[in-house]
């Protein structure tokens, strides 16, 4: 099947999650340090490695940031408590999964969901 | 970026307790309920809801239309402008251009009257041409050869009018039918929906090789809800979008044949209208498309459509989400880096995909059983169904006919995606194994059943 014949009936909305307090654990079968916060030590540097942890997630998604932004400018962005949602229906995630590839970025940065709606009425 | 098209599917956008007042979904649950609650308060008072609605008589002869509908203009002038207020203000809190979709409902609800009056000539009926299949020729026709304008199509809500529709049919059967046949519906058609859904996933990707996440996509369009499902599978395990785009063709293109095929088969074979209505509930797997093929029998088969499609399949959709995106995340990406499955699975997309018009079907059916519950006497009962259960069964008349217009007039062929061979066999198939199932269980093994719950 040739892409090129295929006609359009959905519409794709590529959205892109960069979290604040994860690093693709969830991939790993692992917890986010947050999640297990109430376990750890309370000692000083415990908590200095979590804002260190924290500060590497939150530089990651940054820089996801701006390489998405860097390569299309029709973003709807909303920030949330727990990270930052990045959302398109002008370019595909098809075509942005390798432009993320090439530039290094890696899939434990972000969570992807691609939300389909119907493109014109029907059954 | 465009928002002129809604589902219940989208997960960021109106998520929430926003989504109670932006979503398609909420506002047909609302307006439903309303209807009911409005019917009921009404009765409360002495008056009825049949003030507000239009039924056309049958004709022999065209030139006694004029007569017919003459004194019908002043009813239809005020149910249009009760229809037109409501609609408008769902639309434009849902911030959808109001004036575009007035305008064409405006040209719809002029559609749905010319259909009915034509459906209503016995020459029509003899020939089985009754409204529905009458609106469903005619938005064919009109939609596959005329340009449809923008301004026309923001009034085709097909899935807005179905919905609310569904809901009002809530008010018209007793929840304690639903307790008691929900099971066998839930039962029958979970054997097919699995059947079918494993039979397109295997057959496509061991005999035609094709991706795990388009089969589930196209598996999900042939055995549980159509299009609606399509998208919410195909956005759970990140399929890619041609692949959405060819199953929702493949569901587009089976679901029209079926509309036409099935009541043919069912006519054909004699058979009840219980009988029709599950094997319509369990073979076609579009709503609006299902309801439309019932539609041609009686209510007996618009009853037993709806527990098999509502209560026997369509509520299940989350479900079948959340198993997919966990299968997709743990299984088939399998720690390499996958071209699709990406997404984190979580236990919210069983509510996040639910329909949430279903809610309304089953409140709506629960306020009517506890009032005629508690009224008691024979005499009240009777009258609530005078007042209330017939006026909601002729605005869901209404509001069914608007959709069946819509199918036909944004069912464009020339629109749909080339399929390629390949999903095609593998979702046809899935079509005859589901046909088959659907016929051996409402026809042979629950034959009896199904006629005394539509009698």
């Amino acid at each position: 099947m040739s892409a090129s014949k295929v006609k359009e009936t959905c519409i794709q909305s590529a959205c892109f999650f960069l979290p604040f307090f994860e690093a693709g654990e969830w991939r790993r079968r692992g917890k986010s340090p947050w999640k297990s916060v109430k376990k750890i030590e309370g000692t000083p540097d415990a908590i200095r490695e979590l804002a260190a942890y924290t500060n590497r997630c939150m530089s990651h998604s940054a820089a996801v940031m701006e390489f998405l932004l860097s390569i299309h400018d029709d973003w709807k962005i909303t920030v949330k408590r727990d990270g930052v949602w990045m959302e398109t229906e002008t370019m595909i995630c098809e075509d942005i999964l390798p432009r993320l590839e090439e530039a290094g970025i890696s899939e434990n940065d972000y969570a992807l969901y691609s939300e389909y709606t119907r493109k014109w009425g029907m059954i | 970026m465009s928002n002129d098209i809604s589902t219940n599917n989208t997960k960021t956008n109106g998520g929430g307790l926003k989504s109670l007042y932006l979503k398609e979904d909420w506002w047909a649950v609302w307006i439903g309920l309303g209807t009911v609650i409005v019917g009921l308060l009404l009765w409360q008072f002495g008056g009825s809801l049949k003030a507000i609605t239009v039924s056309f008589k049958s004709y022999e002869n065209l030139a006694e239309i004029p007569g017919m509908v003459a004194p019908l203009l002043p009813g239809l002038v005020v149910l249009y402008v009760i229809m037109a207020v409501v609609f408008c203000i769902a639309m434009a809190i849902m911030k959808k251009k109001v004036g575009h979709f007035l305008a064409g409902f405006t040209v719809l609800y002029l559609m749905a009257i010319v259909v009915q009056v034509l459906g209503e000539w016995q020459v029509a009926k003899t020939l089985n041409l009754e409204a529905p299949v009458m609106a469903l020729i005619v938005g064919i026709i009109l939609g596959n050869f005329l340009k449809i304008p923008d301004w026309f199509e923001a009034g085709m809500r097909t899935e807005f009018y179905v919905k609310t529709g569904i809901v009002l049919m809530g008010a018209t059967l007793p929840f304690t039918l639903i307790l008691q046949s929900g099971p066998v519906a839930l039962l029958q058609a979970t054997v097919v929906a699995v059947s079918t859904f494993l039979t397109i996933y295997f057959v496509g990707t061991r005999l035609f090789k094709i991706d795990k996440p388009f089969a589930a996509t196209l598996g999900a369009g042939g055995s549980i809800c159509g299009v609606s499902a399509s998208i919410a599978i195909g956005s759970s395990v990140n399929a890619k979008k041609d692949h959405v785009s060819v199953s929702i063709s493949m569901v587009v293109i089976w679901a029209t044949i079926m509309v036409f095929l099935l009541p043919i088969v069912c006519r054909a074979l004699g058979l009840s209208d219980g009988v029709s209505g599950a094997l319509i509930g369990t073979s076609e797997f579009a709503d609006a498309a299902g309801i439309a093929a019932a539609a041609q029998f009686g209510d007996g088969a618009m009853t037993t459509f709806t527990l098999m499609k509502v209560v026997g399949r369509d509520i299940f959709v989350g479900i079948w989400a959340f198993i997919l995106a966990v299968i997709s995340v743990t299984m088939w990406e399998n720690g390499k880096s996958a071209d699709g499955a990406r997404q984190k699975p979580s236990a919210g997309v069983i509510w996040e995909r639910f329909p949430k018009f279903v809610v309304g079907f089953f409140i709506a059916s629960i306020i009517v059983t506890l009032v005629n519950l508690a009224v008691g006497s024979p005499d009240l009962v009777a009258a609530i169904d005078s007042s209330v259960i017939s006026p909601v069964k002729n605005l869901r008349g209404w509001a069914f006919v608007l959709c069946f217009l819509c199918i036909g007039l944004t069912t464009r062929f020339r629109d749909l995606a080339a399929t390629g061979w390949k999903p095609f066999a593998a979702f046809t198939i899935g079509v005859v194994v589901n046909v088959a199932l659907g016929f051996l269980l409402s026809v042979f093994l629950l034959n009896d059943y199904w006629t005394s719950v539509g009698m």
